[in-house]
């Protein structure tokens, strides 16, 4: 014979704790509403078995905890780092490009490279008209300062904005290494806790997948969860960042040697970073080349990596036109380049002496002198070697690259300060050695340079060559950085959207909702009561079997 | 179903109120700075705008230049005017010296006023535009005919002093000035094709009236001299006044006139080239505009739907924040 009494009161007993256990957790999804990465939890309940196979009749034993389920979808998951990745790499580029937008700006109402140019040449044909001036010659002199200014300032700027690329990827790489190592330690804590026959380890597995996604913010990957509950996690060329409870750290290097391929081009001077592994501590030819991986994937340190310029060992040049800032600092500094051949050769005029080494000058100033060697333009290198090698005034060496000191456009400067010193006259004479110079009322040498401004060269630095005027190579790369940001907002936009459609969907299945949690908690609470009332009539019942004795 | 979770709420709202706010805060910026593409990625014809700046800026060049050089020209065809008008009179001395009813004293009266006119002459041939000598060529900071050189033969008094055309270097140089893309204009005449004619002229008539023998064959005006005796040379001295008649034709018909009319097809020139600046600029301002320039009206009407949209988005965000389960529970 059963004791049925004892059955309702274990059941009812055993419906409360069941009730709590769910109230409880109800609770705690509650509580996390805010908290990011808390994947909401729902508490399986399942009928408590029968303590054996029995001949009579079984009412069941009520009910009890089978497991707390962490409602999570890995795919879901994995969507969302690959969104992020994405978002965080258009959004990074997106940024640089609109901070190097204004330094071209459209208004005319900031001195651009554009404008400058024009007033400069504005100038040479204002000082063509009425060579003598005084004012004109130092309108030419102060538009030639604007000129060289606003080259320098600009490709500086652009240079500015590589080497803070550089630096953010830096720390970008400090905080992936700090999180690839909490992630091996969270593996570690996982598999222990799992391991032990436990349920799942619910908090840390949360914690994780947040970090994974944070990870995703920086840099690109693949991860894969083993058995044991630990992940491993691999680039793309399969270089295992984190395996069970270890992780690697990688290096930020800038030393030459540890790299594979080219060297980008440092607008700036010095040497760019590199991102490393080093197998052997310390000796350069256990060191792993793992940029141009992380350059093919996204996350910020992708973005800013494309955007900086990266090695390539197909690379010869100083500037390749890869990486937005290095195509157009290639642009500016192709025009700097121009700027000091062309001007400086039509400005010393026809070389009287070309039997002799060196440029014999056959223009005249003010003064009846000649100008000074170094032409209309000059340059500065601090340097061991000179630019300059047979003293002409052009950069020799222009056309054989020199790793990171080719940046003209950081070092020209206008050579004359002198109205007087200004060269608009031509040498009458027509060889050698130089003779009797025009008076000031000539202009010819002015003339000589105006026509420059419709001349068609060929603008070429690195990888890039474009032939056409100096306007038209400006508004070249107005256009260039014009479609580079707007692809940059175009993509920066998509990837905005997809990653907010991603996160929307992990949410839909994650996220806690209040509306949900307190209807089931009304349905729960109801439970309860009812199995607390379950006690009540239990006992009525044996008081009444008690009041039958 | 579609479980909407607490964090889809907050997220759909910021990212609805942060969109309509971009928009408004885009608008409002194109209402008070007046431009709708500022940077390069604004517009796909960045590089259209940019160039149409730059064409500003050098029609802007063009036309400071021109205009300089209108006046330039207006200002040598005055002078043209003005040796016209000295030459018709030096025409009429001459033609009424030539009379031998004028005994040699009157002819030597008559002298002065030659004398004064080819001074007259000179000031107009060294006249100076802008602190420069215009017909100096590029040597056009001293005059450009002096007294440096004196006659083989000197004379006394005027007839003593001898104008001639500075021969040092650049004095014969003509400068062209870029007035458009595809138009030079030249600003100045070599002073000694305009004015050596008359002056030659005007020399050989003053030393002749004043009693001294020119003879063009030893070198103009440059001749023997020597004193006319009268009154046996009366006829030469007659003689000589009339042959300067054909100078000062030739001074008058070619040399003046024709510059008159070189300076008054460059003038016509100049206005065309004007007019083609004039339009270009306006055209390219247009042009500019209608790319750059924001549109007000337009961006009037974006802003105010922009505002009603965040309005609208912030309302909605109100009303579903403020619902909360727990107020009927």
């Amino acid at each position: 014979m059963v004791n049925f009494s004892a059955k309702i009161l274990n059941n009812a007993v055993a419906g409360m704790r069941a009730q709590q256990a769910v109230i409880a957790n109800t609770g705690n999804n509650i509580a996390n509403v805010s908290t990011p990465g808390y994947a909401r939890r729902t508490v399986e309940l399942q009928t408590r078995a029968s303590g054996s196979a029995s001949a009579f009749i079984d009412v069941g034993n009520g009910v009890e905890v089978g497991a707390i389920r962490r409602l999570s979808d890995a795919f879901i998951e994995k969507a969302l780092r690959e969104t992020g990745s994405d978002k965080f790499s258009y959004s990074v580029q997106k940024e640089f490009l609109s901070r190097l937008e204004p330094l071209f700006s459209l208004t005319g109402e900031r001195a651009t490279i554009g404008s400058t140019l024009t007033a400069f040449f504005t100038s040479v044909e204002d000082l063509a008209a009425n060579p003598a001036s005084l004012e004109l010659r130092a309108n030419l002199i102060a538009r030639g300062e604007d000129l060289t200014n606003s080259i320098s300032q600009t490709f500086k700027q652009v240079a500015a904005l590589q080497q803070e690329a550089d630096s953010r990827i830096a720390t970008d790489i400090g905080v992936v290494n700090s999180i690839t190592s909490q992630i091996a330690s969270l593996n570690s804590s996982i598999k222990q806790y799992e391991a032990a026959g436990n349920a799942t380890d619910n908090d840390n597995r949360d914690h994780r997948d947040t970090l994974l996604q944070q990870l995703a913010e920086k840099i690109s990957f693949n991860s894969v969860e083993q058995s044991d509950g630990a992940v491993s996690i691999f680039l793309a060329n399969g270089f295992t960042l984190v395996n069970g409870q270890t992780s690697r750290a990688l290096e930020v290097t800038s030393t030459p040697s540890f790299v594979a391929g080219t060297q980008p081009p440092s607008l700036s001077g010095g040497i760019l970073s590199s991102i490393v592994y080093d197998y052997d501590a310390g000796a350069g030819s256990s060191h792993f080349d793992l940029t141009q991986v992380i350059k093919s994937g996204g996350g910020s340190v992708g973005g800013l990596l494309q955007l900086r310029g990266f090695n390539d060992s197909a690379n010869t040049s100083s500037f390749e036109a890869d990486g937005a800032l290095v195509a157009v600092a290639s642009r500016i500094e192709a025009v700097a380049r121009q700027l000091l051949t062309q001007i400086n050769t039509t400005y010393l005029g026809p070389d009287r002496d070309a039997g002799t080494v060196g440029h014999q000058p056959s223009s005249g100033d003010l003064n009846g002198n000649n100008p000074s060697v170094f032409g209309l333009f000059t340059f500065e290198y601090n340097g061991a070697a000179s630019r300059d090698v047979n003293g002409d005034g052009l950069p020799n060496d222009l056309a054989s690259a020199v790793l990171g000191i080719d940046n003209f456009s950081s070092i020209m400067q206008l050579t004359i300060s002198d109205p007087t010193a200004v060269a608009a006259a031509r040498d009458a004479s027509t060889g050698p050695p130089a003779a009797a110079v025009y008076p000031p009322g000539d202009g010819q040498n002015m003339d000589a340079l105006s026509a420059l401004s419709t001349t068609s060269m060929t603008f070429t630095v690195g990888s890039y060559s474009l032939t056409g005027t100096f306007d038209q190579i400006y508004n070249e790369t107005v256009s260039h950085i014009g479609n580079a940001a707007s692809a940059a907002d175009i993509n920066a936009a998509v990837a905005e959207d997809r990653y907010a459609a991603a996160a929307n969907r992990r949410d839909e299945t994650s996220a806690v909702s209040l509306d949900e949690e307190f209807t089931n908690l009304i349905k729960y609470q109801k439970a309860f009561q009812a199995s607390a009332r379950m006690i009540r009539i239990a006992s009525d019942l044996l008081d009444e079997m008690v009041r039958l004795i | 179903m579609t479980r909407i979770s607490e964090n889809q709420k907050g997220r759909t709202l910021i990212d609805s109120i942060a969109k309509n706010r971009e928009l408004f805060n885009k608008f409002s910026n194109e209402i008070s700075s007046g431009y709708r593409v500022v940077n390069p990625g604004d517009s796909k014809q960045s590089a259209t705008i940019s160039l149409f700046r730059q064409t500003l800026e050098r029609v802007e060049g063009y036309g400071s230049r021109l205009a300089n050089v209108q006046s330039s020209l207006a200002f040598q065809d005055d002078i043209m005017l003005q040796v016209n008008d000295l030459m018709i009179r030096a025409k009429e001395i001459a033609t009424q010296a030539a009379n031998e009813s004028n005994g040699s004293e009157t002819r030597a009266q008559m002298s002065a006023e030659v004398f004064q006119m080819r001074d007259h002459l000179i000031q107009l041939a060294n006249s100076r535009y802008q602190g420069r000598y215009i017909y100096g060529g590029a040597d056009d900071d001293d005059p450009p005919y002096d007294t440096t050189t004196a006659f083989t033969f000197p004379a006394s008094g005027d007839a003593a002093t001898r104008y001639v055309f500075d021969a040092e270097l650049g004095t014969s140089t003509t400068r062209t000035v870029k007035v458009t893309d595809d138009l030079s204009i030249t600003t100045n005449t070599v002073g000694s094709t305009l004015f050596d004619n008359a002056l030659y002229g005007l020399e050989r008539l003053g030393r002749s009236l004043a009693g001294f023998a020119t003879n063009p064959a030893v070198g103009a005006p440059d001749g023997s001299g020597d004193a006319y005796t009268f009154p046996g040379q009366l006829t030469q001295q007659t003689t000589d006044i009339q042959a300067t008649l054909a100078l000062f034709d030739t001074a008058r018909e070619s040399d003046i006139m024709q510059e008159r009319v070189d300076i008054g097809g460059r003038m016509r020139r100049l206005d065309t080239a004007s007019a083609i600046l004039e339009l270009n600029k306006a055209s390219t301002t247009d042009a500019l505009a209608s790319l750059q320039d924001a549109d007000i009206a337009e961006s009037a009407t974006n802003l105010t739907q922009a505002q009603t949209a965040l309005e609208a988005s912030m309302t909605v965000s109100l009303r579903i924040l403020n619902i909360s389960i727990l107020d009927y529970l």
